[in-house]
Protein backbone atom coordinates (compact mmCIF):
# COMPACT_ATOMS: atom_id res chain seq x y z
CA UNK A 1 0.00 0.00 0.00
CA UNK A 2 1.35 3.38 -0.94
CA UNK A 3 -0.28 4.84 2.15
CA UNK A 4 1.97 2.67 4.24
CA UNK A 5 5.13 3.81 2.56
CA UNK A 6 4.21 7.45 2.44
CA UNK A 7 4.30 8.27 6.08
CA UNK A 8 7.52 9.87 7.16
CA UNK A 9 5.93 13.14 8.13
CA UNK A 10 4.24 13.19 11.49
CA UNK A 11 0.48 13.05 11.26
CA UNK A 12 -1.26 15.43 13.64
CA UNK A 13 -4.97 14.90 13.23
CA UNK A 14 -6.64 12.03 15.01
CA UNK A 15 -7.84 10.64 11.73
CA UNK A 16 -4.36 10.69 10.21
CA UNK A 17 -2.89 9.04 13.27
CA UNK A 18 -5.47 6.28 13.21
CA UNK A 19 -4.87 5.74 9.53
CA UNK A 20 -1.13 5.55 10.05
CA UNK A 21 -1.57 3.23 13.01
CA UNK A 22 -3.74 0.94 10.94
CA UNK A 23 -1.22 0.98 8.10
CA UNK A 24 1.52 0.06 10.55
CA UNK A 25 -0.41 -2.87 11.96
CA UNK A 26 -1.11 -4.02 8.44
CA UNK A 27 2.55 -3.73 7.59
CA UNK A 28 3.56 -5.68 10.68
CA UNK A 29 1.03 -8.37 9.93
CA UNK A 30 2.31 -8.77 6.40
CA UNK A 31 5.46 -9.92 8.13
CA UNK A 32 7.76 -8.95 5.31
CA UNK A 33 9.57 -6.11 6.97
CA UNK A 34 13.03 -6.90 8.32
CA UNK A 35 13.20 -7.28 12.05
CA UNK A 36 14.75 -3.92 12.87
CA UNK A 37 12.31 -2.18 10.55
CA UNK A 38 9.32 -3.87 12.09
CA UNK A 39 10.65 -2.84 15.47
CA UNK A 40 10.72 0.74 14.29
CA UNK A 41 7.15 0.36 13.06
CA UNK A 42 6.22 -1.11 16.39
CA UNK A 43 7.66 1.82 18.29
CA UNK A 44 6.00 4.30 15.98
CA UNK A 45 2.74 2.43 16.46
CA UNK A 46 3.04 2.69 20.22
CA UNK A 47 3.72 6.41 19.96
CA UNK A 48 0.76 6.94 17.63
CA UNK A 49 -1.53 4.98 19.89
CA UNK A 50 -0.37 7.04 22.85
CA UNK A 51 -0.93 10.29 20.98
CA UNK A 52 -4.44 9.13 20.06
CA UNK A 53 -5.14 8.17 23.64
CA UNK A 54 -4.02 11.63 24.76
CA UNK A 55 -6.40 13.18 22.23
CA UNK A 56 -9.17 11.01 23.58
CA UNK A 57 -8.63 12.19 27.13
CA UNK A 58 -11.68 13.77 28.66
CA UNK A 59 -11.94 17.45 27.89
CA UNK A 60 -12.60 20.08 30.53
CA UNK A 61 -14.96 23.07 30.32
CA UNK A 62 -16.64 21.38 27.47
CA UNK A 63 -19.29 23.92 26.57
CA UNK A 64 -18.29 27.51 25.90
CA UNK A 65 -20.27 30.41 24.54
CA UNK A 66 -18.68 32.54 21.85
CA UNK A 67 -18.77 36.18 22.86
CA UNK A 68 -16.51 37.61 20.25
CA UNK A 69 -14.37 36.36 17.38
CA UNK A 70 -11.84 38.84 16.09
CA UNK A 71 -10.56 38.88 12.51
CA UNK A 72 -7.24 37.42 13.63
CA UNK A 73 -8.97 34.38 15.09
CA UNK A 74 -8.74 35.52 18.70
CA UNK A 75 -11.77 34.31 20.55
CA UNK A 76 -13.52 35.49 23.69
CA UNK A 77 -15.69 32.90 25.37
CA UNK A 78 -17.45 32.18 28.63
CA UNK A 79 -18.71 28.91 30.06
CA UNK A 80 -22.35 28.16 29.31
CA UNK A 81 -24.52 28.64 32.34
CA UNK A 82 -26.51 25.53 32.88
CA UNK A 83 -30.12 26.41 32.49
CA UNK A 84 -32.30 25.22 35.31
CA UNK A 85 -35.01 24.03 32.96
CA UNK A 86 -33.43 20.60 32.98
CA UNK B 1 -68.71 66.38 -27.73
CA UNK B 2 -71.83 65.10 -26.26
CA UNK B 3 -71.44 63.13 -23.13
CA UNK B 4 -72.99 59.72 -23.40
CA UNK B 5 -75.71 58.55 -21.11
CA UNK B 6 -73.34 56.47 -19.06
CA UNK B 7 -71.04 59.34 -18.33
CA UNK B 8 -73.81 61.69 -17.43
CA UNK B 9 -75.47 59.15 -15.22
CA UNK B 10 -72.21 58.51 -13.46
CA UNK B 11 -71.66 62.16 -13.00
CA UNK B 12 -75.09 62.61 -11.66
CA UNK B 13 -74.50 60.07 -8.98
CA UNK B 14 -71.79 62.24 -7.60
CA UNK B 15 -72.54 64.88 -5.15
CA UNK B 16 -70.87 68.03 -3.94
CA UNK B 17 -67.26 67.48 -4.93
CA UNK B 18 -68.01 66.74 -8.50
CA UNK B 19 -70.51 69.50 -8.71
CA UNK B 20 -67.89 71.99 -7.60
CA UNK B 21 -65.71 71.26 -10.58
CA UNK B 22 -68.35 71.40 -13.22
CA UNK B 23 -71.91 72.33 -13.14
CA UNK B 24 -73.22 69.08 -14.52
CA UNK B 25 -76.74 70.31 -14.90
CA UNK B 26 -75.61 72.88 -17.46
CA UNK B 27 -73.28 70.68 -19.51
CA UNK B 28 -75.85 69.75 -22.05
CA UNK B 29 -77.06 73.29 -22.54
CA UNK B 30 -73.78 75.16 -22.86
CA UNK B 31 -71.28 73.03 -24.69
CA UNK B 32 -68.59 75.70 -25.00
CA UNK B 33 -68.38 76.13 -21.26
CA UNK B 34 -68.29 72.34 -20.71
CA UNK B 35 -65.26 71.48 -22.83
CA UNK B 36 -62.70 69.82 -20.63
CA UNK B 37 -59.03 69.43 -21.23
CA UNK B 38 -57.85 65.85 -21.55
CA UNK B 39 -55.98 66.29 -18.36
CA UNK B 40 -59.08 67.48 -16.58
CA UNK B 41 -61.03 64.59 -17.94
CA UNK B 42 -58.45 62.07 -16.89
CA UNK B 43 -58.36 63.51 -13.43
CA UNK B 44 -62.10 63.30 -13.23
CA UNK B 45 -62.04 59.71 -14.35
CA UNK B 46 -59.31 58.95 -11.84
CA UNK B 47 -61.30 60.46 -9.03
CA UNK B 48 -64.37 58.71 -10.24
CA UNK B 49 -62.61 55.37 -10.16
CA UNK B 50 -61.25 56.07 -6.71
CA UNK B 51 -64.61 57.06 -5.38
CA UNK B 52 -66.71 54.50 -7.15
CA UNK B 53 -64.55 51.41 -6.90
CA UNK B 54 -61.76 52.45 -4.57
CA UNK B 55 -59.88 49.60 -2.97
CA UNK B 56 -60.85 46.04 -3.81
CA UNK B 57 -59.52 42.49 -3.78
CA UNK B 58 -58.89 41.05 -7.18
CA UNK B 59 -57.63 37.67 -8.31
CA UNK B 60 -55.71 36.92 -11.47
CA UNK B 61 -52.55 35.71 -13.13
CA UNK B 62 -49.48 37.91 -13.35
CA UNK B 63 -47.92 38.50 -16.71
CA UNK B 64 -45.39 40.81 -18.34
CA UNK B 65 -43.81 41.38 -14.92
CA UNK B 66 -40.88 43.76 -14.98
CA UNK B 67 -38.83 44.87 -12.02
CA UNK B 68 -37.37 48.37 -12.21
CA UNK B 69 -34.67 49.56 -9.90
CA UNK B 70 -33.50 53.13 -10.21
CA UNK B 71 -33.15 56.15 -8.04
CA UNK B 72 -32.69 53.88 -5.05
CA UNK B 73 -36.15 52.39 -5.11
CA UNK B 74 -37.82 49.53 -6.85
CA UNK B 75 -41.18 49.08 -8.47
CA UNK B 76 -42.82 46.52 -10.64
CA UNK B 77 -45.00 46.95 -13.72
CA UNK B 78 -47.02 44.29 -15.40
CA UNK B 79 -50.54 43.04 -15.88
CA UNK B 80 -53.00 40.89 -14.07
CA UNK B 81 -55.23 38.82 -16.28
CA UNK B 82 -57.63 35.98 -16.52
CA UNK B 83 -59.14 34.16 -19.49
CA UNK B 84 -61.09 37.14 -20.75
CA UNK B 85 -59.49 40.33 -19.58
CA UNK B 86 -56.42 42.06 -18.29
CA UNK B 87 -55.48 45.14 -16.33
CA UNK B 88 -52.24 47.05 -15.86
CA UNK B 89 -50.69 46.82 -12.42
CA UNK B 90 -47.99 48.68 -10.60
CA UNK B 91 -46.34 47.69 -7.32
CA UNK B 92 -44.43 50.34 -5.47
CA UNK B 93 -41.45 49.89 -3.20
CA UNK B 94 -43.40 50.12 0.06
CA UNK B 95 -45.54 47.15 -0.94
CA UNK B 96 -42.71 45.23 -2.59
CA UNK B 97 -40.66 45.30 0.59
CA UNK B 98 -43.43 43.52 2.48
CA UNK B 99 -43.60 40.59 0.04
CA UNK B 100 -41.53 37.53 0.92
CA UNK B 101 -41.86 36.07 -2.55
CA UNK B 102 -40.86 37.28 -6.00
CA UNK B 103 -43.44 38.40 -8.55
CA UNK B 104 -43.21 36.39 -11.71
CA UNK B 105 -45.18 35.65 -14.84
CA UNK B 106 -47.77 32.93 -14.54
CA UNK B 107 -48.16 33.33 -10.82
CA UNK B 108 -51.77 33.33 -9.62
CA UNK B 109 -52.29 35.99 -7.00
CA UNK B 110 -54.91 37.65 -4.94
CA UNK B 111 -54.22 41.34 -4.53
CA UNK B 112 -55.66 44.26 -2.67
CA UNK B 113 -55.59 47.09 -5.19
CA UNK B 114 -56.35 50.76 -5.51
CA UNK B 115 -58.15 51.19 -8.81
CA UNK B 116 -56.82 54.32 -10.42
CA UNK B 117 -55.82 55.98 -13.65
CA UNK B 118 -52.46 57.11 -14.82
CA UNK B 119 -53.47 60.51 -16.16
CA UNK B 120 -50.49 61.07 -18.46
CA UNK B 121 -51.48 58.04 -20.53
CA UNK B 122 -55.11 57.86 -19.75
CA UNK B 123 -54.53 54.31 -18.72
CA UNK B 124 -56.46 52.58 -16.06
CA UNK B 125 -54.29 50.65 -13.61
CA UNK B 126 -54.25 48.77 -10.36
CA UNK B 127 -51.88 49.93 -7.66
CA UNK B 128 -51.09 46.86 -5.57
CA UNK B 129 -51.30 47.39 -1.83
CA UNK B 130 -51.10 43.79 -0.70
CA UNK B 131 -50.54 40.58 -2.55
CA UNK B 132 -50.50 36.91 -1.75
CA UNK B 133 -50.23 33.85 -3.92
CA UNK B 134 -53.50 32.12 -4.72
CA UNK B 135 -53.78 28.43 -3.94
CA UNK B 136 -50.43 28.26 -2.14
CA UNK B 137 -49.05 29.78 1.02
CA UNK B 138 -46.95 32.88 0.68
CA UNK B 139 -44.03 31.34 2.58
CA UNK B 140 -44.31 28.14 0.65
CA UNK B 141 -44.03 30.10 -2.55
CA UNK B 142 -41.09 32.12 -1.27
CA UNK B 143 -39.41 28.86 -0.26
CA UNK B 144 -39.89 27.37 -3.71
CA UNK B 145 -38.69 30.50 -5.42
CA UNK B 146 -35.52 30.84 -3.35
CA UNK B 147 -34.81 27.14 -3.65
CA UNK B 148 -35.11 27.36 -7.43
CA UNK B 149 -32.92 30.43 -7.57
CA UNK B 150 -30.13 28.96 -5.43
CA UNK B 151 -30.35 25.67 -7.25
CA UNK B 152 -29.81 27.52 -10.53
CA UNK B 153 -26.74 29.12 -9.00
CA UNK B 154 -25.44 25.66 -8.26
CA UNK B 155 -25.44 26.03 -4.49
CA UNK B 156 -26.87 22.57 -3.90
CA UNK B 157 -24.59 20.50 -6.12
CA UNK B 158 -22.76 17.62 -4.43
CA UNK B 159 -19.38 18.92 -5.60
CA UNK B 160 -19.84 21.96 -3.36
CA UNK B 161 -20.37 19.86 -0.25
CA UNK B 162 -17.42 19.75 2.10
CA UNK B 163 -16.89 16.47 3.89
CA UNK B 164 -17.88 16.50 7.54
CA UNK B 165 -14.87 15.34 9.57
CA UNK B 166 -15.17 11.82 10.93
CA UNK B 167 -13.59 12.77 14.25
CA UNK B 168 -14.48 16.32 15.22
CA UNK B 169 -13.06 17.47 18.55
CA UNK B 170 -14.32 21.07 18.46
CA UNK B 171 -17.82 21.72 17.23
CA UNK B 172 -19.42 25.14 16.77
CA UNK B 173 -23.16 25.32 17.33
CA UNK B 174 -25.53 28.01 16.11
CA UNK B 175 -28.81 28.11 17.95
CA UNK B 176 -30.54 29.97 20.74
CA UNK B 177 -29.38 29.58 24.35
CA UNK B 178 -32.94 28.75 25.29
CA UNK B 179 -33.59 26.33 22.45
CA UNK B 180 -34.83 22.89 23.40
CA UNK B 181 -32.67 21.71 20.53
CA UNK B 182 -29.56 22.96 22.32
CA UNK B 183 -30.46 21.01 25.41
CA UNK B 184 -30.95 17.80 23.44
CA UNK B 185 -27.83 18.37 21.45
CA UNK B 186 -25.63 18.95 24.49
CA UNK B 187 -27.21 16.10 26.37
CA UNK B 188 -26.28 13.63 23.66
CA UNK B 189 -22.87 14.96 22.68
CA UNK B 190 -21.60 15.36 26.23
CA UNK B 191 -22.72 11.88 27.15
CA UNK B 192 -21.41 10.13 24.06
CA UNK B 193 -18.02 11.68 23.68
CA UNK B 194 -16.27 13.19 26.65
CA UNK B 195 -13.38 14.37 24.46
CA UNK B 196 -15.67 16.68 22.49
CA UNK B 197 -15.82 20.45 23.07
CA UNK B 198 -18.73 22.63 22.05
CA UNK B 199 -18.59 26.32 21.19
CA UNK B 200 -22.03 27.91 21.11
CA UNK B 201 -22.58 31.00 18.97
CA UNK B 202 -25.92 32.18 20.34
CA UNK B 203 -28.48 33.48 17.90
CA UNK B 204 -32.18 33.95 17.80
CA UNK B 205 -33.78 31.22 15.70
CA UNK B 206 -37.19 32.80 15.20
CA UNK B 207 -38.49 36.22 14.24
CA UNK B 208 -37.45 38.92 11.83
CA UNK B 209 -33.98 39.47 13.29
CA UNK B 210 -33.11 35.79 13.42
CA UNK B 211 -31.90 35.37 9.84
CA UNK B 212 -29.27 38.07 10.12
CA UNK B 213 -28.19 36.77 13.54
CA UNK B 214 -27.78 33.23 12.30
CA UNK B 215 -25.72 34.47 9.37
CA UNK B 216 -23.55 36.55 11.70
CA UNK B 217 -23.03 33.58 14.04
CA UNK B 218 -21.88 31.39 11.15
CA UNK B 219 -19.48 34.11 10.08
CA UNK B 220 -18.13 34.51 13.63
CA UNK B 221 -17.55 30.77 14.08
CA UNK B 222 -15.59 30.75 10.83
CA UNK B 223 -13.10 33.12 12.40
CA UNK B 224 -12.36 30.66 15.20
CA UNK B 225 -9.34 28.73 14.02
CA UNK B 226 -9.70 25.49 15.96
CA UNK B 227 -13.21 24.37 15.02
CA UNK B 228 -13.78 21.22 12.98
CA UNK B 229 -17.36 21.89 11.90
CA UNK B 230 -20.54 23.85 12.61
CA UNK B 231 -23.97 22.56 13.54
CA UNK B 232 -26.92 24.77 12.71
CA UNK B 233 -29.93 23.64 14.69
CA UNK B 234 -33.40 24.37 15.95
CA UNK B 235 -36.24 22.28 17.24
CA UNK B 236 -39.50 21.67 15.42
CA UNK B 237 -42.12 24.31 14.69
CA UNK B 238 -44.42 25.70 12.04
CA UNK B 239 -43.17 26.90 8.68
CA UNK B 240 -43.30 30.42 10.12
CA UNK B 241 -41.25 29.34 13.16
CA UNK B 242 -38.57 27.80 10.99
CA UNK B 243 -38.65 30.64 8.51
CA UNK B 244 -35.26 32.18 9.33
CA UNK B 245 -33.60 29.05 8.01
CA UNK B 246 -35.28 29.69 4.67
CA UNK B 247 -33.91 33.19 4.33
CA UNK B 248 -31.46 34.04 1.63
CA UNK B 249 -29.05 35.73 4.04
CA UNK B 250 -28.68 32.43 5.95
CA UNK B 251 -28.27 30.46 2.73
CA UNK B 252 -25.53 32.84 1.61
CA UNK B 253 -23.72 32.59 4.94
CA UNK B 254 -23.77 28.81 4.77
CA UNK B 255 -22.48 28.84 1.22
CA UNK B 256 -19.66 31.19 2.21
CA UNK B 257 -18.59 29.12 5.23
CA UNK B 258 -15.14 27.54 5.11
CA UNK B 259 -16.09 25.11 7.86
CA UNK B 260 -18.38 22.23 6.96
CA UNK B 261 -21.93 22.94 8.14
CA UNK B 262 -24.45 20.41 9.37
CA UNK B 263 -28.03 21.67 9.19
CA UNK B 264 -30.51 20.07 11.59
CA UNK B 265 -33.66 22.16 11.64
CA UNK B 266 -37.05 21.05 12.86
CA UNK B 267 -38.34 17.53 12.58
CA UNK B 268 -37.60 14.85 10.06
CA UNK B 269 -40.27 16.09 7.62
CA UNK B 270 -39.12 19.71 7.68
CA UNK B 271 -36.79 20.73 4.90
CA UNK B 272 -35.39 24.22 4.98
CA UNK B 273 -33.21 26.07 2.49
CA UNK B 274 -30.38 25.75 4.99
CA UNK B 275 -30.70 21.97 4.71
CA UNK B 276 -30.19 22.20 0.97
CA UNK B 277 -27.20 24.53 1.07
CA UNK B 278 -25.47 22.91 4.05
CA UNK B 279 -22.78 20.31 3.56
CA UNK B 280 -24.83 17.78 5.46
CA UNK B 281 -28.48 17.66 6.53
CA UNK B 282 -29.57 15.77 9.61
CA UNK B 283 -33.28 15.21 10.25
CA UNK B 284 -33.25 16.31 13.92
CA UNK B 285 -30.98 18.04 16.46
CA UNK B 286 -30.48 14.68 18.18
CA UNK B 287 -29.38 13.05 14.95
CA UNK B 288 -26.86 15.84 14.41
CA UNK B 289 -25.56 15.29 17.93
CA UNK B 290 -25.09 11.62 17.25
CA UNK B 291 -23.27 12.41 14.04
CA UNK B 292 -20.69 14.74 15.58
CA UNK B 293 -20.33 12.86 18.86
CA UNK B 294 -18.50 9.87 17.47
CA UNK B 295 -18.21 7.08 20.03
CA UNK B 296 -15.00 7.82 21.85
CA UNK B 297 -15.06 4.61 23.89
CA UNK B 298 -15.20 2.49 20.75
CA UNK B 299 -12.15 4.19 19.39
CA UNK B 300 -10.22 3.75 22.59
CA UNK B 301 -10.94 0.04 22.27
CA UNK B 302 -10.00 0.15 18.59
CA UNK B 303 -6.64 1.69 19.41
CA UNK B 304 -5.99 -0.84 22.15
CA UNK B 305 -6.82 -3.55 19.68
CA UNK B 306 -4.39 -2.18 17.09
CA UNK B 307 -1.75 -1.94 19.75
CA UNK B 308 -2.23 -5.49 20.94
CA UNK B 309 -2.28 -6.78 17.39
CA UNK B 310 1.06 -5.21 16.62
CA UNK B 311 2.40 -6.49 19.91
CA UNK B 312 1.22 -9.95 19.01
CA UNK B 313 3.02 -9.78 15.67
CA UNK B 314 6.25 -8.53 17.16
CA UNK B 315 6.00 -11.11 19.92
CA UNK B 316 5.46 -13.83 17.34
CA UNK B 317 8.64 -12.79 15.58
CA UNK B 318 10.53 -12.94 18.84
CA UNK B 319 9.04 -16.29 19.65
CA UNK B 320 10.36 -17.68 16.39
CA UNK B 321 13.77 -16.46 17.32
CA UNK B 322 13.40 -17.81 20.78
CA UNK B 323 12.58 -21.26 19.49
CA UNK B 324 15.91 -21.31 17.80
CA UNK B 325 17.51 -20.13 20.98
CA UNK B 326 15.78 -22.96 22.79
CA UNK B 327 17.21 -25.85 20.86
CA UNK B 328 20.54 -24.16 21.03
CA UNK B 329 20.30 -24.08 24.78
CA UNK B 330 19.42 -27.74 25.02
CA UNK B 331 22.65 -28.70 23.34
CA UNK B 332 25.67 -29.52 25.41
CA UNK B 333 27.33 -26.57 23.86
CA UNK B 334 25.13 -24.50 26.09
CA UNK B 335 27.18 -25.62 29.10
CA UNK B 336 30.17 -23.97 27.63
CA UNK B 337 28.27 -20.76 27.35
CA UNK B 338 27.68 -20.45 31.04
CA UNK B 339 30.54 -18.11 31.55
CA UNK B 340 29.62 -16.11 28.53
CA UNK B 341 26.05 -15.86 29.66
CA UNK B 342 27.13 -14.26 32.90
CA UNK B 343 28.98 -11.63 30.97
CA UNK B 344 25.99 -11.06 28.78
CA UNK B 345 23.78 -10.63 31.77
CA UNK B 346 25.99 -7.80 32.88
CA UNK B 347 25.65 -6.28 29.47
CA UNK B 348 21.92 -6.70 29.69
CA UNK B 349 21.80 -4.81 32.97
CA UNK B 350 23.62 -2.01 31.33
CA UNK B 351 21.49 -2.10 28.24
CA UNK B 352 18.27 -1.97 30.22
CA UNK B 353 19.10 1.55 31.21
CA UNK B 354 19.47 2.55 27.59
CA UNK B 355 16.21 1.12 26.32
CA UNK B 356 13.79 3.26 24.29
CA UNK B 357 11.30 5.08 26.45
CA UNK B 358 8.40 3.40 24.70
CA UNK B 359 9.44 0.02 26.04
CA UNK B 360 10.72 0.98 29.43
CA UNK B 361 7.45 0.68 31.29
CA UNK B 362 7.08 -2.87 30.04
CA UNK B 363 10.46 -3.70 31.51
CA UNK B 364 9.46 -2.34 34.84
CA UNK B 365 6.58 -4.77 34.87
CA UNK B 366 8.81 -7.55 33.72
CA UNK B 367 11.62 -6.45 35.98
CA UNK B 368 10.93 -8.75 38.88
CA UNK B 369 10.63 -11.92 36.91
CA UNK B 370 13.62 -10.89 34.87
CA UNK B 371 15.73 -10.52 37.97
CA UNK B 372 14.53 -13.87 39.15
CA UNK B 373 15.46 -15.48 35.87
CA UNK B 374 18.78 -13.77 35.85
CA UNK B 375 19.61 -14.95 39.35
CA UNK B 376 18.71 -18.50 38.58
CA UNK B 377 20.63 -18.58 35.34
CA UNK B 378 23.73 -17.09 36.82
CA UNK B 379 23.35 -19.37 39.82
CA UNK B 380 23.13 -23.00 39.00
CA UNK B 381 23.15 -23.71 35.30
CA UNK B 382 24.67 -27.15 35.83
CA UNK B 383 21.72 -28.36 37.87
CA UNK B 384 20.15 -29.98 34.86
CA UNK B 385 18.91 -29.58 31.39
CA UNK B 386 15.28 -29.82 32.40
CA UNK B 387 15.56 -26.97 34.78
CA UNK B 388 17.32 -24.93 32.17
CA UNK B 389 14.51 -25.49 29.78
CA UNK B 390 11.98 -24.40 32.39
CA UNK B 391 13.95 -21.27 33.11
CA UNK B 392 14.27 -20.50 29.49
CA UNK B 393 10.56 -20.79 29.16
CA UNK B 394 10.28 -18.10 31.75
CA UNK B 395 12.97 -16.11 30.07
CA UNK B 396 11.10 -16.41 26.84
CA UNK B 397 8.00 -14.91 28.37
CA UNK B 398 10.03 -12.08 29.72
CA UNK B 399 11.68 -11.49 26.40
CA UNK B 400 8.32 -11.47 24.71
CA UNK B 401 7.43 -8.58 26.90
CA UNK B 402 10.58 -6.75 26.06
CA UNK B 403 11.29 -6.85 22.35
CA UNK B 404 13.89 -8.40 20.04
CA UNK B 405 16.68 -6.05 20.90
CA UNK B 406 16.72 -7.48 24.37
CA UNK B 407 17.40 -10.93 22.98
CA UNK B 408 20.33 -9.53 21.11
CA UNK B 409 21.52 -7.69 24.15
CA UNK B 410 22.01 -11.07 25.69
CA UNK B 411 24.53 -12.01 23.03
CA UNK B 412 22.46 -13.54 20.28
CA UNK B 413 23.01 -12.42 16.77
CA UNK B 414 20.94 -12.24 13.63
CA UNK B 415 22.53 -13.36 10.38
CA UNK B 416 21.19 -12.01 7.19
CA UNK B 417 21.98 -11.57 3.53
CA UNK B 418 23.96 -8.49 2.61
CA UNK B 419 22.26 -5.15 2.12
CA UNK B 420 19.54 -5.79 4.64
CA UNK B 421 18.32 -8.93 2.90
CA UNK B 422 16.27 -11.73 4.45
CA UNK B 423 17.18 -13.25 7.78
CA UNK B 424 19.11 -16.48 7.39
CA UNK B 425 17.69 -19.55 9.04
CA UNK B 426 19.36 -22.44 7.25
CA UNK B 427 23.05 -23.02 6.54
CA UNK B 428 22.08 -24.89 3.40
CA UNK B 429 21.24 -21.58 1.85
CA UNK B 430 24.90 -20.65 2.14
CA UNK B 431 27.98 -21.56 0.24
CA UNK B 432 31.64 -21.04 0.88
CA UNK B 433 32.60 -17.52 -0.05
CA UNK B 434 29.12 -16.03 0.50
CA UNK B 435 29.06 -12.75 2.29
CA UNK B 436 26.59 -12.37 5.09
CA UNK B 437 25.85 -9.74 7.69
CA UNK B 438 25.78 -10.58 11.35
CA UNK B 439 23.85 -8.13 13.50
CA UNK B 440 24.94 -7.95 17.09
CA UNK B 441 23.33 -5.96 19.83
CA UNK B 442 25.58 -3.10 18.90
CA UNK B 443 26.77 -2.84 15.35
CA UNK B 444 27.13 -5.46 12.71
CA UNK B 445 29.92 -7.46 11.13
CA UNK B 446 30.36 -8.41 7.52
CA UNK B 447 31.29 -12.06 7.45
CA UNK B 448 32.48 -14.43 4.76
CA UNK B 449 31.41 -18.05 4.94
CA UNK B 450 34.39 -20.40 5.03
CA UNK B 451 32.29 -23.47 5.21
CA UNK B 452 28.97 -24.85 6.36
CA UNK B 453 27.96 -27.97 8.18
CA UNK B 454 25.37 -29.51 10.42
CA UNK B 455 24.23 -27.34 13.29
CA UNK B 456 23.43 -27.92 16.88
CA UNK B 457 20.14 -29.50 16.01
CA UNK B 458 21.88 -32.61 14.66
CA UNK B 459 25.01 -32.60 16.80
CA UNK B 460 23.27 -33.03 20.05
CA UNK B 461 26.33 -34.16 21.98
CA UNK B 462 29.08 -32.65 19.92
CA UNK B 463 31.06 -29.95 21.55
CA UNK B 464 32.81 -28.95 18.37
CA UNK B 465 31.88 -25.72 16.66
CA UNK B 466 28.99 -26.32 14.33
CA UNK B 467 29.34 -23.54 11.95
CA UNK B 468 32.72 -22.16 11.18
CA UNK B 469 32.86 -18.56 10.42
CA UNK B 470 35.69 -16.18 10.25
CA UNK B 471 34.96 -12.63 11.04
CA UNK B 472 36.47 -10.18 8.69
CA UNK B 473 35.14 -6.97 10.03
CA UNK B 474 36.45 -7.34 13.52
Amino acid sequence: MSKTEAGKKTPDSFEERIERLEAIVEKLEEGEAPLDESLKYFEEGIQLAKACQVQLEEAKERVQVLLEAAEDGKVTTEPLEESSEG
Amino acid sequence: MVPGPLQSSLFEEHDGEQADRADTSSVEEDSSARVLSVEQLNRQVRDLLADEIGTVWVEGELSGIKYYRSGGWSRVYGTMKDAGAEARIVVWEDTLSTLSFQLEDGLNVIALVDVTLYPQRGQYQLVIKEMKPAGIGELELAFQQLKEKLEKEGLFVPERKKPVPAFPFHVGVVTSRQAAALHDFLDITLRRNSALKILLAPSRVQGTEAGAEIAAAIEALNKVDYLDCIVLTRGGGSLEDLWSFNEEIVARAIAASDLPIISAVGHEVDWTISDWVADCRMPTPSAAAELVAWPREDWLIHIEEKLSRSERVVTQNLQNMQERVNWFSRAHGFQRMKQRLREEIQRLDEALRLLPVGLRHRIEIAGNSLREVRDRISGDVEAGLDRNIARLGQLQRTIRALGPLEVMQRGYAIARSPGGGPILRDAHELQKGDNIEVYLHKGMAEVRVEGTGPGLESQWGDENESINEEKEGK
